[in-house]
Parts: C-alpha cells; structure tokens; sequence
C-alpha cells in the first residue's frame, strides 16, 4: 500500500491520518460490501451489515482489525445466519483481513450492551454498511430509548474507571520514551473516549451542556493532535509490517525518515518525530483530561468538597479555577499564585482556568521579573503536590514562559536504555522525588539548610542537555544565571550550580570506584566540602535514579550510593576533614601542588598526608622518594629544630616497619617526641619522627642507616639491640608506676580499627608497643604519636593482613593485653 | 564446553569485560547481585546508629565458552578483576552439556 505523505518541512512533518484512515476505510467498505452484497438470493434472512469500533470510526490503519456486527431478523435459523457468516467472512480471511465479528439481532445487542461497557462503546461507533436499513434503524432508535445509553452519569463513572486502569497499566504517553499510540494517557484512545462522551450526550437531550464544555479552539485543537496521532500510528502499521502500538526505539528511525524528518546538529530524526508526538498526545491528554474533569463536577463525580483557598481561587472537588480571571490583567501573579495552591492542596485545574493561564501568557513576558512570580514559582517547587502544579504548568506553556531556557529540553527525547521519560518530565519528576525523599529520609534532609537551592537544583540539573557538550557543566552556568534571576544570593546560586555541575558525581564514584578506599571517600568529602552540600548531592542523586526510571535504579545501586554517602559524611563529621579550615588548607595544598609539580605521581599522596605536610615538605619527599626502588633504599631527612630534630624517613613500606625505626632509634639513644607515619598509595612509607638527640650537635645519622641497612640484610636483631641498650638517665620510678591503657576503636574510622594507647613514658616503649602490633599480623598505615609529657599518647591506625578492619571480638582482646602486657 | 560463572567486585566490571574482549568473548551475563562470602558484611555508623549491612553488592557473570577458552578466560578474569584484597570474589566452572542456538537450531560449539 502506498501512502502520500507531506514533503518534509522544517520542524512538524505529520501525516494527515484521518485522511489516510479515511481512504483506507472506503477502500475496505468497496470490499466488505461488495462481499456482503452477495448474500442476497444466497440466504433467506433479512439481516444488516454494520461497521463497529475502530472500523466504524473510519480510523483504520494497515492491519487494524476488521469489527463488524451482522444484525440479523429475530426469526432468522440458526442454519441460514450460519450460512450467511461462512459466505461473508471466508472471503475476507482469504483477502488477508483480520475480522473480529458477532452476531446478533436488535434486541440482543442492546441487551448485551448493558452489561459489556466495551461493546456499548463499540455500539456508540456503529456505521451502517449495507442490508436493511430498518435494522439498523431499530438499533440506533433503541440506542436512545435504553436508560444505560442516556444516563451520562452512569456512563461518565464506567468510562473513568476503565481509563484509571488503562492508564495505570500503559502509563503516560506523552512523556514515555517508548509510548503507547493507542492505550497510553494523551493517546488515540482518550481522544475516542471524548468523541464517546459526545455521542452519549447527544442521546440525551437533558445533556446539553457537554457540548459546551469544550471550546471551539480546543476542539479544533483536540481533533487535529489526534489526527497526528492517527497518521503515526497508520505509518507505524506500515514499517512495521505487522500490527502494533507500541512506538519503539527500533521503529522511531525509519518512522521518522518514512515522515521526513531530517536530523540537525542537536537532534536527530527520530528525536524530533518524538517531539513532534509527545506534544501531540500532550494536546490529547490535557484536553481530554480537563474536559473529563469539568464534567465530573457538573455530574457529582468523585470526592466532594472545597479547600479553603483565598478570595481569588476556588476549590472544588478538587477543580482549582478563577474566581475572577478578569483581574489577571492588573494581577498577573494570579497566573502564577494558582500553580502555587495546586502544588500545597493538589487537584487539577479546570478547563477554563488552563485556557485562561494559556490565553494570558503574554503578560508573564512583563511581569517575569516580578518578586511575586519569582517566589510563588520557588513555593510551588516545594510543594507536596509538585508533580501535579509542574505538570499542568508544562501542558498549559507556563513553564516554558516563565523560564525560557526549559524550551530547549522541552518534549527532548533521551535515547538510551535507562530512561522512560522525555527530559521535561524527567526535571518535574526529580523535584517530585525529592520531595517525597523529605518524607522518606528526614534525617538526611535534616542537614539541608538552603532547600530551596536543593529543589532547583533538581528541577534545572538537566538543564543543559541539548547543546551538544556535557549537559552537567553547561547547565550549571545556565542554572547559576537562573538563581540569580530567580533572587537567589550570589552564594546560593553558586551553590544551584555546583550542585548541577556535581548532579552525577556520586553515581559516578558508587558504581565505578572502590568503596573500601579510603581514598575515595575522602576525594567524594573533599569535592563536597561539607556536610550540607554532600546530603544535598545526594538527595539529588537519589532524585534523579528514581526519576530516570526502573532500569536504572534498584536496590543493589541503592545500596553502592548510600555506603558512598555514609563514608564520605563520616569523614567530614568524625574524620580528618571535620573542622572547615582543614578543607580549606587542603585545597590550597592541592591547588599548589597541581600546579608545581610535574609528572603525575600526585595520584599517591593519601588526603591525610597532605593535610598533615606542608607543601614545600611534600614536593621534598616526592623528589627524596624517587630513588627508593629496592627494600634496603632509605632515604633520611633530617632537619635540625633546636632542641629536638625532625627526621623523615623514607623507604619502602614492609609489614614491622614502624617498630623496626622504633627500636634503631632505641638503640641511638634517640628520643622518639612525637611521629606521624604515612604509607603512600604505591607502597612508600613515609615516617616523620621528632626525636631528641642525646646531645648536641649529634651527627650520627648514617649509623642509623647503617643499622637499617643491616636489619634489612638481617644482620642485625634489632630485639637484641634494645634489650641491651641501657637508658643513659635513669628513669623515674614516678612515671611508671601506672598501668597503661589500650583502647580499640572500630567507629571513628570506616577504613581503619583506631589503638589508642595512654602509657607512662618509659624507654623502649614505641618499639615495644609497634612490636606487639605487628606480631598480631595487623599493618600500621597511619600513627600519630605524642610523648611530651606523662602519659603518652599514641593512635595507630591498623587494618589486618587481608586489609579488613579488626572486628572480631576474641581479636580484639588479645590485641588489648598484648599491648599491656609489652608495656610492662 | 564450560559454563564459566564469576563473582567480582562492581568497579572491576568494566575492566573485566574489556578484557574479555580483548581475548573475542564478547557474550556474556551479566547481574547485579548481593551476598557474602568470607568478606563479612560491614557495619555502617551513620549519625550515630549503627547499620548493619549483612549482604554485600557484587556483580555476577555467566558466560559459556568451548573448553579450548577456559583457560585463557579463566586468566583474563583473574588478571583483570584482582585487587589482591578481601572480597575479589571467585570463578567457577562447570561442565555444559549442550547449547542450542533456537533461532536456527544449530547446536554444540557453533551454538556459542
């Protein structure tokens, strides 16, 4: 079959499907009658050929099936209507028609019709086509005289609850990605449950005012989306080949090609036809649904009630309308304070409220800049019933009015496996998400201070998609301008943008990155830089996966999110990055050292060695670490303080390290003040001790080497060393007379099991206390230790061989007297 | 023929499969699933409760390959999904009877 189909234009390429259904309807009439005509002289029955349904509509398309009803006379047998239905349908079979068909007479069919509120529609749809006219005639006259055709209340219940279940099992066509023609919300069926109601109310003449119910424009405007939707679903049949309503990624190409649609810079074919669909089934729905909402209050449907609403709006069994729309002309924020009652009390608005909106849109032009619009738009983001005030705001063109940039990712298709709606809907949907997640995780929210920033942030984060660069980084300056607009402070705005800039780094870090890092955490705390804005990053997150759709959220992802999130938030409330000026510190550190040093080894530095090292320090331990290759490599740094010395030590990281250090310092006499020890992420250790020479002007570090290089040979017992080596002063009986005291800390850390150690200061005792560690088979990875004063403290940081916190309790034990029994 | 089914850690899924082409496999299975082995579960303190997390995110794959394959798959998984610390995960493999390709009905290697 060959179809004429419009030259291709700019922007809307559609087929006019009423026409192509239309010719197609003629032509399967020549047929259907031809075929029935032939029965007369064949069988001895009056009977009456009539088209249902679709068929009777005129609205077929390629491989629609065939409804027909064959009315036959009362007294017609069994045998001769058998007869006359073989003679009529073989033919068709043969001709490749998919017929659905029955037999009835008047009397039947108006019965039937009582109970079967499919075929009661069916029957609205009836067309005569050939044999008695009188028969017809009977079913058409019954029509208006049976009570369950003219009850428009009745009839106006059945249809809604047919359309909440078709709409809940199809979902919304005008925004899924993979839509629906005939079933969805917005599709060709809700546009034939409008001509239904028309039909049943012409029945009835008590029903007149129906008619009036919808204007001449939307009429106008209703009939012509639905024809769009129509030539669609005809072309769909065709490319195809077979029958089918589902617009699918594989058929939206050669659709759009068939339609002749041309691709862009932006957008492809197939984008731009589904476009051009979503807005047509958006016509659909909205016209359909309002007028649908109108009549549910003029026929008492539903829930009752008014909501108390201010002296400008009405509620009423939930229609929202105007109680005076003439004053929108010197109140424009009427346009906008009506948004903001839906968004706090729900419901819809009514079809005169959403053209009153439409029609006086161009005073929004004027009044954009109003503090009135700006707030009531802010309030309406917040508000419980957002999805429902957003929505209606899309379809009525408010949005896009207030804020044109929207324009852009208006209907914009998104192509890929995860997504389910258009990117419009997508943002609605976020702002929806996250305001029930205020429900959901009101602990989280409780660390949100600016939530206003929050919900923009999630009502714009895909604001940039449509420019051909990465979506994240053009949408945060569009969305900064935006804040601003909207009378965000200038922080508050940099904030919308961060947030906006940052929407996907968190899904980025959970599913692609080692959660039991250290490492990653702190990178996720560190972008974040505080709590508020971290909780903030996640909500989003949280939003947007939920928004996207089924496919790219589950539990399993749930999961990866929330361990990121509960890390990096421990971090920045427990860890080395709670007290604000570190972060601030730590980025000028990274900053500096971006830019100075060359040669890519920064990745190794762990966050808490930069935070813990001067800038000029770390570049010096990055030059001194270079020639460290074998395990006998030492480099020793030493830096005379006045009083006390600073030695790094740099070699390469070694189960036992740490006490091996300890007990050659022991056996130097050199007493250990205090020390941080760092392992870097490729295995060089980095110990700085603060050591007390005993005397001046000491100068024997290489004997120090020279020990480490012997331990290293095993040539020396380093035990042995200690035990044997006698303090040169003699210590107080006063100081250690107290037992010492050994806390193990599995909460501080989500990485490491914290020691800490409260000991008298004693000789030996470092090496003795990392000694015991070690022997317990954990790894030292951070220390820092302080012996200035009675008592000592000291806190390891330790996992155990297989890199897994100490959580065992019989383990934790043993490491507890072990080290109170090394210490005394 | 072999059934080669591996546990791995999330993250290393990329690498894992880039690898795998590498060698020509290019069909796989592949799931998100949750468990443990002897990894234990880790406790979450979050705000000061704590969460106990029992079953632990990983991602399986199933794939079936002739047993000339095994080997060098076997490998490019091992090479490719190791962090050389708790929680790598393990591969099995098993034996596979027949495979169908119910297209076109062709079985056995040609099927894979």
């Amino acid at each position: 079959m060959t179809v004429n189909v419009p030259a291709a234009g700019e922007s809307a390429c559609t087929a006019d499907g009423r026409a192509l259904a239309r010719a197609l309807t003629d032509r399967t009439d020549g047929t259907v009658i031809a075929i029935a005509q032939g029965l007369d002289g064949r069988v001895r029955l009056k009977w009456c050929m009539a088209a249902v349904g679709g068929y009777g509509r005129r609205a077929l398309c390629p491989h629609s099936d065939i409804d027909l009803l064959l009315l036959v006379d009362r007294r017609a047998s069994l045998q001769e209507t058998e007869k006359a239905l073989q003679a009529l349908l073989y033919p068709l079979w043969d001709k490749g028609f998919t017929v659905g068909y029955s037999v009835r007479t008047v009397k039947q069919a108006l019965r039937d019709s009582r109970d079967d509120f499919f075929f009661r529609t069916a029957l609205l749809d009836a067309r005569y086509l050939c044999g008695s006219m009188e028969l017809f005639d009977g079913l058409v006259h019954g029509r208006a005289k049976e009570s369950h055709f003219r009850d428009m209340r009745k009839f106006l219940e059945f249809l809604e609850a047919h359309i909440a279940k078709r709409h809940a099992r199809y979902g919304d066509a005008s925004y899924i990605l993979e839509p629906d023609i005939k079933e969805g919300n917005g599709s060709l069926r809700d546009y034939h449950c409008v001509q239904w109601i028309f039909k049943a109310a012409s029945l009835n003449p008590k029903a007149g005012p129906v008619a009036s119910c919808l204007s001449d424009e939307d009429r106008a405007e209703i009939d012509e989306a639905a024809g769009n939707l129509l030539g669609i679903r005809f072309l769909l049949h065709e490319v195809a080949g077979r029958k089918t309503d589902r617009l699918s990624f594989e058929y939206q190409r050669p659709l759009a090609e068939r339609l002749g649609y041309r691709g862009n810079g932006n957008e492809t074919a197939a984008e731009l036809l589904m476009r051009g669909f979503h807005c047509a089934a958006l016509t659909v729905k909205s016209i359909s649904g309002s007028l649908r909402s109108q009549l549910a209050v003029d026929f008492g449907l539903g829930k009752r009630g008014s909501c108390p609403t201010g002296p400008d709006f009405r509620h009423v069994n939930g229609l929202i309308s105007f109680v005076d729309p003439g004053s929108i002309a010197v109140r424009p924020e009427l346009l906008m304070d009506i948004f903001v009652l839906q968004s706090g009390l729900g419901g819809v608005l009514s079809s005169h409220a959403r053209n009153v909106v439409r029609g006086s849109l161009d005073l929004v032009d004027a009044s954009r800049h109003t503090d009135s619009l700006k707030k009531g738009f802010i309030r309406t983001l917040m508000g419980r019933h957002c999805l429902e005030a957003l929505t209606a705001m899309l379809e009525t063109g408010m949005l896009e009015r207030f804020i044109p940039e929207f324009t852009t990712i208006r209907g914009r298709t998104q192509v890929d496996v995860y997504h389910t709606w258009t990117v419009d809907l997508h943002s609605v949907r976020t702002v929806h998400e996250l305001s029930l997640l205020g429900q959901e995780v009101p602990e989280i929210f409780g660390l949100v201070r600016d939530r206003d920033a929050l919900h923009l942030a999630a009502f714009l984060h895909d604001i940039g998609k449509g420019y051909g660069r990465p979506h994240a980084v053009i949408g945060a300056s569009m969305a900064r301008d935006m804040a601003v607009r909207l009378g965000f402070t200038e922080k508050n705005a940099d904030l919308v943008a961060f947030l906006v800039h940052h929407h996907l780094l968190l899904p980025d870090i959970a599913y692609r990155r080692d959660l039991s890092e250290e490492k990653v955490a702190l990178e996720c705390a560190r972008i974040a830089r505080d709590e508020q804005t971290l909780a903030m990053l996640y909500l989003l997150s949280l939003a947007d996966s939920r928004a996207t759709g089924p496919r790219a959220w589950d539990d399993w992802k749930a999961m990866l999110l929330r361990e990121l999130f509960t890390k990096s938030l421990n971090s920045l409330q427990r860890g080395v990055l709670r007290d604000p000026n570190t972060m601030i510190v730590l980025e000028e550190r990274w900053s500096g050292l971006i830019r100075e040093v060359q040669g890519g080894r920064l990745w190794v530095l762990p966050q808490a060695y930069v935070i813990h090292t001067e800038t000029g320090l770390i570049k010096r331990h990055l030059r001194l670490s270079s020639g460290i290759t074998s395990l006998d490599d030492i480099s020793l740094d030493t830096l005379d303080r006045g009083g006390h010395t600073r030695i790094a030590v740099i070699t390469r990281d070694r189960p036992g390290l740490f006490a091996s250090l300890a007990g050659i310092f022991a056996m130097n006499h050199l007493t250990i003040v205090s020390a941080q020890v760092f392992t870097w992420l490729d295995g060089i250790a980095v110990d700085t001790f603060h050591v007390i020479p005993p005397w001046d002007d000491y100068a024997h570090w290489d004997r120090v080497k020279d020990h480490f290089k012997a331990a290293c040979a095993g040539k020396l017992d380093i035990a042995r060393g200690v035990a044997e080596t006698k303090p040169l002063r003699k210590e107080s009986a006063m100081t250690s007379s107290w037992q010492p005291r050994v806390a193990v800390d599995n909460a501080f850390s989500d990485f490491y099991t914290l020691i800490e150690v409260r000991s008298p200061g004693r000789f030996g005792l470092l090496y003795r206390m990392a000694r015991e560690i070690s022997s317990l088979g954990l790894d030292i990875h951070r220390a820092f230790l302080s012996h200035t004063g009675d008592p000592c403290t000291d806190v390891f940081y330790v996992v155990d061989e297989l890199g897994e916190k100490i959580t065992d309790k019989g383990m934790i034990a043993k490491i507890e007297q072990g080290i109170v029994h090394a210490l005394t | 023929m072999k059934r080669i089914e591996a546990i791995i850690k999330p993250f290393k899924l990329d690498e894992v499969k880039n690898e795998l082409q590498a060698i020509g496999i290019s069909g796989m299975t592949i799931t998100e699933v949750k468990g443990h082995g002897r990894q234990k579960g880790h406790k979450e303190i979050y705000r000061g409760a704590e969460y106990t997390v029992d079953l632990i995110a990983k991602t399986k794959l199933e794939l079936v390959v002739p047993v000339s394959l095994v080997e060098r798959v076997v490998q490019a998984i091992m090479k490719s999904a190791r962090t050389g610390k708790i929680g790598d995960g393990k591969i099995f493999v098993m034996p596979i009877d027949d495979v169908i390709r119910i297209r076109t009905g062709e079985s056995g290697d040609e099927a894979i």
